[in-house]
């Protein structure tokens, strides 16, 4: 690196570390979470004090993409986009913890047809171990969080029809346990949240088939717009280890996935909160064994008293 | 303090260092179409001689469902069976862990060969073409690989 690249370089490391230091000493009232917004976790966050919380929300996902083992991108047959229509309530049984109930009703779209199922229902719980605090604005938010997917739609290996608009889900119900840690009382925000992923073994068709323990990590960042405004973005790792067909292990069939999103909140009203996401999944970065897709949702968050 | 900074900052380079993307596309080449080497069974052995149509993609509908390979079967020390019945087959990805639809799937035995047609590939990637066979007198099952560009 050339000398005057150094300066610059430093100049632009001390100037984004200038910021950080100013912006997170601003006080903000914006919650967040870190897998908030991302598309991967549960879409339904309560914060303290509230008690009853609704989430209604459409998104469509296109683009789809296959990535095999080498991490070689091809092509699929079947729906060319996947809209969902999403309904969550919340309730918080104490003030440091809640739990959710997620429904999507998901649409297979193709050229001139489409199919409308229940997609996979969805519990979820979070417990604050740690509260946010306004008089200590860098003391972080870190919440336990576990959910259970059901495996109510039926799936790839159980689809009959050529043009696979009856599968909508995994077929496998999984296990969620992981752990939320965020910065949010600052201007700038940001977290970390790591999950453990924990499919059941089912038999699909002919085959008793295991997806792979796996690990879902989180890293969010962003900026209070006033408010609780506020614009957070953000990158998705996921990766599974190998999974079993019939109890063999299949070589080379590790998923490594990376998704980015951006989400935006904007608050119209009190106890009203609108949220557009966009996110693209398996484009960035290295992805194995996966669907690549891009999806923009649009949701309506309502705190009832 | 320096934690929160440093867990920050770290968001903000791992973001900005999500664009770089190591995309590659799959291979189209003729070789995915060139007979695969033989697979041997516990009784009997299996290869695909050639494909008349594909591997490929399939289409969303049951006349886009064109794949169609012709599939040698030998007995386990490499005779021509004196007998030869299909009962069925099918593609799997074993790497993914689901299959395609198949029962759209025709077999005709013409001598100790097999044709098979309207075999729905949904995806590119790495497959396997199970066969379900009854060589003289003794049933059993093959997968051979076939790669979808």
């Amino acid at each position: 690196m050339t000398p005057i690249l150094k300066i610059r370089f430093s100049f632009f490391s001390a100037s984004v570390l200038a910021f950080v230091v100013v912006a997170i000493s601003l006080p903000s009232h914006a919650w967040a979470c870190a897998s908030c917004g991302s598309g991967s976790d549960d879409p339904l966050v309560l914060w303290p004090n509230e008690e009853l919380k609704t989430y209604v929300g459409v998104s469509t996902s296109s683009r789809f993409e296959t990535v095999d083992p080498q991490g070689k991108y091809g092509q699929e047959s079947g729906p060319k986009s996947r809209d969902a229509f999403t309904f969550a309530v919340g309730k918080a049984l104490r003030n440091d913890f809640f739990f959710t109930l997620t429904l999507p009703v998901q649409q297979n779209r193709l050229e001139g047809s489409s199919l409308r199922s229940l997609g996979d229902p969805m519990i979820a719980a979070r417990w604050s171990w740690w509260m946010p605090d306004f008089s200590e604005p860098l003391r972080p938010q870190i919440q336990m969080m576990t959910s259970y997917k059901l495996a109510h739609s039926k799936s790839l290996q159980e689809t009959t029809r050529p043009d696979l608009l009856d599968a909508f889900g995994t077929g496998i119900p999984e296990l969620k346990l992981g752990i939320d840690t965020f910065w949010g009382m600052g201007t700038v925000k940001g977290g970390v949240a790591l999950a453990g992923l924990f499919p059941e073994e089912r038999k699909l068709g002919r085959t008793t088939v295991f997806p792979g323990n796996g690990l879902r990590a989180t890293s969010t960042v962003g900026f209070s717009l006033g408010g609780d405004n506020k614009i957070i973005g953000g990158l998705v790792r996921e990766m599974r280890e190998n999974r079993r067909n019939d109890g063999q292990r299949v070589e080379k069939s590790e998923v490594l996935s990376h998704s980015i999103f951006v989400t935006l909140d904007w608050s119209p009203a009190q106890h009203n909160m609108l949220r557009l996401s966009l996110t693209d999944k398996g484009r960035v970065l290295e992805n194995r064994n996966m669907i690549a897709a891009s999806s923009l949702s649009f949701a309506w968050l309502a705190t009832w008293e | 303090m320096n934690l929160n900074l440093a867990l920050i900052v770290s968001s903000i380079a791992l973001f900005s260092g999500a664009g770089c993307s190591g995309k590659a596309k799959g291979d189209s080449s003729e070789a995915s179409r060139a007979s695969t080497s033989e697979v041997k069974g516990q009784f009997f052995n299996a290869k695909i001689v050639g494909w008349s149509v594909g591997p490929e993609v399939s289409g969303d509908s049951l006349q886009d469902i064109r794949n169609a390979c012709e599939i040698e079967i030998t007995t386990p020390s490499g005779e021509v069976p004196s007998s030869l019945s299909v009962q069925k087959v099918f593609p799997f990805m074993k790497v993914h862990g689901h299959g395609a639809p198949d029962e759209q799937i025709v077999t005709e035995v013409v001598g100790n060969r097999i044709k098979v047609s309207k075999i729905s590939f949904i995806m590119s990637g790495p497959w396997e073409l199970h066969v379900q066979a009854t060589v003289n007198g003794q049933s059993g099952e093959v997968e051979i690989p076939v790669v979808v560009p």
